[in-house]
C-alpha cells in the first residue's frame, strides 16, 4: 500500500507504535466464554480483533467494542480469514479461526497485516469480512527479549510471557521463541478457572539467492471452566448478573461441570523465494492436530434434571407470574398454597449459595443408591465431547509487481481436514456401570429395541472412564482454491480485480451403526461436491490531497460449512436437503479523507446472503431429546454506515469518533429440517410435517424468520475517544454507547408447524378474509394466516427481544520509559466499564420450549418470557508491565 | 526444553481433579427429628379423606384437599416407589399397627383388617425418588403445612398445583420441603412385614374385589397381589390391535424372531402374536394404558394400569394366568399398578 492511502494513525501514535501496543497486549482476553451453542465457546466464534491498522475504523473497533462482543457488519467469524506466513488457518469444518490457538503469545503474533473485504492484498483472496496475515518468520523479530507480566480480573488473573529473538545471525539463521502462562484459580465469573500454557518457536535460515526456509511451531494447551447463561429470574434470585449455573460444591470445593480442554499444536514450514525485486514466491506447508473437548453433565431419562436453574426449580414455575389473573392478591387469598410454594422456592434459592448451584453430592449419592437398590446404572455422569481435527494444508502465493502501474498476485490453497467427533465418559460420578444405549430411544421404543442401540455392532457395551460411547464419526473436508488478483495504479486512481475458483468435498464416515438409522449411519456417506468461486472489483479514486473515494463490489459462491451439512451428524450420514452454494453479493461506497488535522473514513455497505445453511443443535426440553434444526435457503441482508473521524489537536492531543449504524436481518422464511436424536426416520418424518390447516395438504416446513435480526452484536455502536500523551505518559478515554443488540431467536418456536396457524373466514359482505387474532397479537406471538382456499396469506415471526442500550466508559493510562542500552519499560493500566454498568446484555437465546401443554392449556412457567442472557463484564482492569531488554 | 514442555503440558490438566465425596450421610430429608408420632395414617385418612364436607378446596367429588395446620406426625414404610418409572412422583406409605399379621411373609385377604393396615399416597416433586426412599424405608412425616385429601379418589399427601388441564389438583409436594417435613427412620429393611402384599389371588380375594362395599377410601391404596389373565391377550383378542382414543393410532403387534420381539407383519393368523403393556399409541390423558385383568373365580375385572415410556411399558404381556403385585386403588373400577417387572410371577 502506498503512503497516500495511509490516513489513519495520528502522528503521536507513530511514536508509540513499537512500544505500548495496548490493543495487542490485551487482545486475547477480551473474549468472554461459552456464549453460543453447546460445543463452542466465544473464542471460536467472535471476530472482533482486526488488524487493518491503516484503517481508522477497523483498527479501533475490534478492541474498543470487544466488551460487547461487537462483530464488524454483524458477520459471523467464518467470513473473514486469518493467515500465518501465507497459510490460511481457518477451520474448514466451522469456517472460523480459533483465536484460542494463539492465545498467550501476543508478542509473538504482533506482526500483522490486515485488509478489509475489498483491498488488494498479497496473501490471499479475502472473504467479505476481510483478512489478517500474521507474520511469524523468525527473521521478522527484532533481536532482543521481552518479559511481560500482567494482572487482571477477567477470565484469568495472572499472565506471564517471555519472548526472545536472536535476529538474523551472521550464519543466516534466526530464532525466536515465546512462552506464556495464563492462570486463574477462579476467574471473574464464579466457578470458572483458567490454566493455559502457550509456546511458540520459530527458526529460519536464509539460504542465499533470495531463498529462505522457516519453520514455526506453536500451541496453547488449555484447561478452563466455562460460564453459562441463565434467566433474569435466576440472576435476580442470585442477586447478580454474573451468576453461573455451571458449578457446584463437591467436598467443599468448587467444581465446574463444563470444562474445556484444548490443545492445537501447529507447525508451518515456509519457503520464501524473492525471485527478484519485483517477484516473490511464498509456499507454505502446514500441519495441525487439534484436540478440543468440553465436558457436560449427562443423565438418564428418569433422573431429575441436575441443572440448578432448571425451570421446575424456579419460583415462577408455580404459577404464571405474568398473568394478572393469577398474580393478584385476590388469587393468593383464594389459593394461598400457590404463593406458599413460590416463597418456598424463593427462600431456598436465597438461603445459601450451594442451593442455587449444581449439587454434586446428590448425583454421587443417587448413583450409589441406584447401585444398591436399582439397576446399577449410573443415572448421572459427566461426558466429554471431543471435536478433534487433523489438518494438512499447502499454499503457494506468487506476487509480481510488473511495473509501477501493474501488479498481480496468484495463489493456490489446498487443504485436507479430518474432523473426529466422539464422546467419552469423563466421570461416572460414583457409579460403576454404564451401558451404551440411548436413553431417550429406550423411552420411545423400549430398552431392548434396536433403536435404543448407539452401536448395533457392539450392542449394550459396558462403558468405563475414558471409553468412547454415544457417537463416533469423522468428517472429511477437502478444499482447493485457486485465486488471482490484479491491481492497476495510476496517479489518481487504482483498480483492483480479484477472482477465485474453489472446489470442496464434504463426507461423513460413521464409526458406529446407530440403531435409529441402521442403514445410513455406519461407513461413508458419499462425498458432497461443490464448485464455487467469485470475484471482486474495487475502484479507488484519488482526486488530490489526502482524499480517496472507493467503490467496490463483489460476488462469492461458497460451499456450505461441513458443520451444517448433515441433518444429525452424531447419528447418521444423511446430508441436509437443499444443500447448495451460499451466494454473497456485496457493494460498498467509502470515502477516506484528510482535512488539515481531521482525518477519517466514512463508508456505506450492503451485503446480501442467499441460500445460506444454518444449523442449531440443542437439548429440546419440549421433546426431551437432543435436536438438530437446520435451515436452508436462508436469505439475509446486512447494510449500514460506518465512520471514523480523528482530530489531531496537536502532537499530544487528539479526539476521535467511531460510529456504526447497521442492519443485519433475515429476509425470508427458510426451509427447515428437524431431526431428533432418539427417534427413527418414520417418527421424525411425522414431526417434519407441516399440514395446511385449510386443505390438509403437506407443505414444506419453514422457520418463520423473516424480519429477525442477527443476534449477539450491537447493530448500533458509537464511541467518543480522547488520547493524550506527555513526557512518556499516555492517557486514553473512550465513552461508548451500544444499542440494538438482539436476542438469538428460537428457530424451533418459529417452526411453521409449531407457530399458530389461523384459517380465515370470508366476510360475506366485503369478500375480505378475516382472521381472529389482531395485528398486534400476531406481531408479538407470531403465526401463519391461511386463506380458506389454503393459500398462505401472510406469516409473522414472533417478536424478537431487543436489549436496552447503554453506555460504557473505558480508560487507559500508560507509561513508557526508555532505559539504558536500548532497554525499555512499559506500564499500562486499562480500566474497562469504569462506571460498572452491570446491566448491558451482550447476548443470549430464547428457550426452545412451548408455553402450552399438548392439551392446549398454558403452562405456569412461561418459557417465551424467560430467555437466557449474558451480560458484559462489570468493572474490570488489566495491568500490563513489559520489560524489553 | 522438550521435557519442560511435557511437564507443563501435564501441569495444564490438573485443575479439574476432584476426589469422590463421602455421601454416606447425604439426605434430602430432615437430619433431625420432625417430631414424635402422634397419629396414624388411618386417622388422617378418616379426618381428611372420608368426605368432601368441610374441606378447604373441592374441585370435584374425586378431588378435594385440606391444609394441615397442626403438627400431625405419622409414620409408615415405603412399599412402592418409582423404581421402574411406572409410578410418577409417587410413594406409597404403609402402616401396620400389628405387623405380626405379615411377619411370616404371608398375608391373606381374610387376615386383612382396615383398622390395622392403612396406606396413603405421598407425592413428591421429583422424577427419581427411589434413591432417597427405597422400599422398606421407614419414614416419619410432619404434615403441618402440607395438604391431605383425595386425588382421583386416592388418599394422598402433597401440595396443590396447576395441572396440564388447568385445574388445581392435589399434586406433589416440593422436594425442598422434605428437609423440614420428612425424617428417615433407620435404614431400608427389605424384609419389612409392610412389604408383604395382601394376597387376593384366591376365590376370597376375587370375592372381596367384587364386593361394592369394599370400594372405600379406607381400602385405597393398598399393596396387594391379584391373579388372573389379561383379556387383551386371550386367543380371540390377541391379533386385534386396539386404537388409541387420544392418538387415533393403532397399537403395534409383535412376534418373536430368534427370541426377540419384533413388530409383526404379514398374515398374522398363524403367528404367535404379542402385545406390550403400554404402547404410546394407546395412552390416555394421563399417559397411561389400562389392560384388563380377568379374575379367575368370578367375572370381575381389574384394570392393570401402566405408564408409557418405562421398562414395564415395553414388556410383552403374558398370555397365561399370572399373579400381579402392585398398588391397588379404586377409580371407576379397581386398578393395580406394578412397581417393577419383578411384580409379575407365575405363582
Amino acid at each position: 500500500m502506498t503512503a497516500a492511502i495511509c490516513l489513519s494513525a495520528p502522528t503521536a501514535w507513530a511514536q508509540v507504535q513499537d512500544t505500548l501496543h495496548v490493543e495487542d497486549d490485551n487482545a486475547d482476553f477480551t473474549f468472554t466464554e461459552s456464549q453460543l451453542d453447546e460445543d463452542h465457546d466465544a473464542s471460536q466464534a467472535v471476530s472482533s480483533v482486526t488488524s487493518a491498522k491503516a484503517d481508522p475504523y477497523l483498527s479501533e473497533v475490534g478492541y474498543r467494542w470487544s466488551g460487547m462482543r461487537f462483530r464488524v457488519r454483524a458477520y459471523e467469524n467464518q467470513y473473514n480469514q486469518t493467515y500465518m506466513n501465507g497459510l490460511m488457518l481457518n477451520d474448514l469444518e466451522r469456517g472460523s479461526f480459533s483465536y484460542g490457538m494463539i492465545g498467550g503469545m501476543n508478542d509473538a503474533t504482533r506482526n500483522r497485516e490486515g485488509v478489509d473485504g475489498y483491498e488488494y492484498n498479497t496473501f490471499g483472496l479475502q472473504g467479505v469480512g476481510g483478512a489478517t496475515q500474521i507474520n511469524t518468520r523468525a527473521s521478522q523479530f527484532a533481536q532482543g527479549s521481552k518479559l511481560a507480566i500482567s494482572g487482571t480480573n477477567r477470565n484469568y488473573v495472572l499472565r506471564g510471557m517471555f519472548t526472545h529473538a536472536t535476529g538474523i545471525l551472521p550464519s543466516g539463521w534466526s530464532f525466536a521463541g515465546s512462552v506464556g502462562y495464563r492462570w486463574a484459580k477462579e476467574g471473574v465469573i464464579e466457578g470458572t478457572f483458567y490454566n493455559s500454557f502457550s509456546y511458540f518457536l520459530a527458526a529460519e535460515k536464509i539460504l542465499g539467492r533470495g531463498h529462505s526456509l522457516g519453520l514455526v511451531t506453536f500451541g496453547t494447551p488449555t484447561e478452563r471452566g466455562q460460564q453459562g447463561a441463565s434467566t433474569e429470574e435466576a440472576y435476580w434470585l442470585a442477586n447478580s448478573h454474573y451468576y453461573n449455573p455451571n458449578w457446584g460444591y463437591q467436598n467443599g470445593k468448587k467444581r465446574n461441570s463444563r470444562v474445556v480442554n484444548s490443545f492445537e499444536p501447529t507447525a508451518i514450514l515456509t519457503w520464501d523465494w524473492k525471485i527478484d525485486d519485483r517477484q516473490k514466491l511464498t509456499s507454505s506447508a502446514g500441519f495441525r492436530y487439534s484436540n478440543y473437548s468440553s465436558t457436560a453433565l449427562g443423565w438418564n431419562g428418569d433422573a431429575y434434571d441436575p441443572r440448578p436453574d432448571y425451570y421446575k426449580n424456579l419460583p415462577s414455575s408455580i404459577f404464571n407470574v405474568y398473568d394478572a389473573n393469577r398474580n393478584n392478591p385476590q388469587e393468593f387469598q383464594n389459593y394461598p398454597f400457590l404463593l406458599d410454594q413460590y416463597n418456598t422456592l424463593l427462600d431456598f434459592w436465597r438461603a445459601s449459595k450451594a442451593n442455587r448451584q449444581i449439587n454434586w453430592d446428590r448425583m454421587y449419592y443417587v448413583n450409589r443408591q441406584n447401585a444398591l437398590y436399582g439397576n446399577g446404572e449410573a443415572l448421572y455422569y459427566q461426558e466429554r465431547r471431543h471435536n478433534d481435527q487433523m489438518v494438512m494444508a499447502l499454499s503457494s502465493t506468487y506476487n509480481f509487481n510488473i511495473d509501477t502501474h501493474n501488479k498481480v498476485a496468484l495463489g493456490l490453497q489446498l487443504n485436507h481436514t479430518k474432523g473426529m467427533h466422539y464422546k467419552t465418559m469423563a466421570d461416572l460420578l460414583g457409579g460403576t456401570l454404564y451401558t451404551d444405549v440411548d436413553k431417550f430411544a429406550a423411552n420411545d421404543y423400549g430398552i431392548g429395541s434396536e433403536e435404543a442401540q448407539n452401536d448395533l455392532r457392539n450392542p449394550n457395551r459396558k462403558i468405563g472412564k475414558d471409553d468412547k460411547f454415544g457417537y463416533d464419526y469423522n468428517v472429511f473436508v477437502n478444499k482447493a482454491n485457486l485465486w488471482g488478483q490484479y491491481g492497476y495504479t495510476r496517479s489518481h486512481y487504482n483498480i483492483f480485480v480479484g477472482a477465485h475458483v474453489e472446489g470442496s468435498t464434504i463426507e461423513r464416515d460413521g464409526l458406529m451403526q446407530n440403531g435409529r438409522a441402521p442403514q445410513n449411519s455406519y461407513g461413508k456417506s458419499g462425498a458432497a461436491k461443490f464448485l464455487g468461486g467469485g470475484g471482486r472489483l474495487q475502484f479507488v479514486y484519488r482526486p488530490g490531497g489526502y482524499h480517496r473515494i472507493m467503490v467496490s463490489a463483489h460476488y462469492d459462491a461458497t460451499a456450505p460449512l461441513a458443520r451444517n451439512a448433515f441433518v444429525a451428524p452424531r447419528m447418521q450420514n444423511n446430508f441436509v436437503d437443499n444443500l447448495k452454494l451460499e451466494k454473497i453479493y456485496g457493494a460498498e461506497l467509502a470515502y477516506g479523507f484528510r482535512f488539515g488535522e481531521l482525518t477519517g473514513r466514512l463508508s456505506g455497505y450492503y451485503n446480501r446472503f442467499n441460500d445460506g445453511v444454518e444449523q442449531t443443535a440443542f437439548y429440546n426440553d419440549q421433546e426431551e431429546r437432543f435436536t438438530y434444526l437446520t435451515m436452508t435457503g436462508v436469505e439475509r441482508e446486512h447494510y449500514g454506515f460506518e465512520g471514523a473521524l480523528v482530530y489531531q489537536v496537536n502532537s499530544q492531543l487528539s479526539f476521535n469518533i467511531l460510529a456504526n449504524v447497521g442492519e443485519a436481518k433475515y429476509v425470508n422464511n427458510p426451509y427447515a429440517q428437524v431431526n431428533y436424536e432418539g427417534m427413527n426416520a418414520a417418527t421424525i418424518a411425522t414431526l417434519n410435517k407441516w399440514v395446511n390447516p385449510a386443505t390438509n395438504k403437506d407443505m414444506a416446513l419453514r422457520v418463520l424468520a423473516d424480519g429477525m435480526r442477527v443476534s449477539g452484536t450491537p447493530l448500533t455502536a458509537l464511541s467518543l475517544g480522547v488520547n493524550y500523551n506527555v513526557n512518556g505518559w499516555f492517557f486514553e478515554a473512550n465513552l461508548n454507547y451500544y444499542d440494538r443488540v438482539y436476542l438469538d431467536f428460537s428457530e424451533y418456536r418459529r417452526l411453521s408447524n409449531v407457530a399458530q396457524n389461523y384459517v380465515g373466514t370470508t366476510d360475506a359482505t366485503t369478500g375480505h378474509i378475516i382472521f381472529e387474532p389482531t395485528e398486534q397479537e400476531l406481531k408479538k406471538n407470531g403465526g401463519v394466516l391461511v386463506a380458506p382456499n389454503g393459500d398462505v396469506v401472510r406469516t409473522y415471526a414472533a417478536e424478537q427481544e431487543k436489549f436496552d442500550g447503554g453506555f460504557m466508559l473505558d480508560l487507559s493510562i500508560g507509561r513508557y520509559i526508555r532505559l539504558k542500552k536500548g532497554k525499555s519499560l512499559s506500564i499500562n493500566l486499562s480500566l474497562n466499564n469504569v462506571t460498572n454498568n452491570t446491566n448491558l446484555r451482550t447476548g443470549g437465546y430464547e428457550q426452545n420450549r412451548d408455553d402450552f401443554y399438548n392439551t392446549g392449556v398454558a403452562r405456569s412457567y412461561v418459557f417465551s418470557r424467560n430467555p437466557k442472557y449474558y451480560y458484559a463484564n462489570a468493572f474490570n482492569a488489566f495491568l500490563n508491565i513489559g520489560f524489553k531488554f | 526444553m522438550l521435557l519442560s514442555l511435557c511437564g507443563l503440558l501435564t501441569f495444564t490438566s490438573c485443575m479439574d481433579d476432584h476426589d469422590d465425596p463421602n455421601v454416606e450421610n447425604f439426605l434430602v430429608t430432615s437430619p433431625t427429628s420432625v417430631g414424635e408420632v402422634n397419629t396414624t395414617i388411618g386417622a388422617i385418612k378418616a379426618r381428611y379423606c372420608a368426605s368432601s364436607e368441610g374441606v378447604d378446596y373441592m374441585r370435584t367429588s374425586s378431588n378435594y384437599y385440606t391444609k394441615v395446620k397442626e403438627d400431625l406426625i405419622i409414620e409408615g414404610v415405603v412399599v412402592a416407589n418409582d423404581l421402574s418409572g411406572n409410578l410418577y412422583q409417587t410413594l406409597i406409605i404403609r402402616q401396620l399397627q400389628d405387623a405380626s399379621v405379615a411377619s411370616d411373609g404371608k398375608y391373606t385377604i381374610d387376615e386383612y383388617d382396615k383398622a390395622n393396615d392403612q396406606c396413603i399416597q405421598l407425592k413428591i416433586k421429583n422424577t427419581c425418588l427411589y434413591p432417597y426412599f427405597a422400599l422398606g424405608q421407614r419414614i416419619k412425616i410432619n404434615l403441618n403445612g402440607l395438604y391431605v385429601g383425595i386425588y382421583s379418589k386416592t388418599p394422598s399427601i402433597g401440595q396443590p398445583y396447576y395441572t396440564s388441564h388447568g385445574n388445581n389438583n392435589l399434586g406433589p409436594m416440593l422436594l425442598e420441603l422434605c428437609k423440614t417435613h420428612i425424617e428417615l427412620v433407620g435404614k431400608p429393611n427389605p424384609n419389612a412385614p409392610e412389604l408383604v402384599p395382601i394376597d387376593m389371588t384366591g376365590t376370597d380375594g376375587d370375592a372381596w374385589l367384587r364386593a361394592t362395599a369394599n370400594r372405600t377410601y379406607e381400602n385405597c391404596p393398598q399393596l396387594a397381589i391379584v391373579r388372573g389373565n389379561i383379556e387383551e391377550m386371550e386367543e380371540r383378542n390377541r391379533r386385534t390391535a386396539d386404537v388409541g382414543e387420544v392418538t387415533g393410532q393403532m397399537e403395534p403387534l409383535y412376534e418373536l424372531v430368534n427370541g426377540r420381539p419384533v413388530k409383526a407383519t404379514g398374515d398374522l393368523t398363524e403367528k404367535e402374536i404379542y402385545k406390550i403393556w403400554a404402547p404410546d399409541q394407546l395412552h390416555d390423558d394421563g399417559y397411561g394404558v389400562d389392560r384388563t385383568l380377568k379374575l379367575q373365580s368370578n367375572t370381575s375385572k381389574v384394570a392393570l394400569r401402566t405408564s408409557t415410556e418405562n421398562d414395564i411399558a415395553f414388556s410383552l404381556i403374558p398370555t397365561d394366568v399370572r399373579s400381579y403385585t402392585g398398588v391397588l386403588s379404586y377409580y371407576d373400577s379397581w386398578q393395580i399398578q406394578l412397581r417393577t417387572l419383578d411384580d409379575i410371577s407365575e405363582n
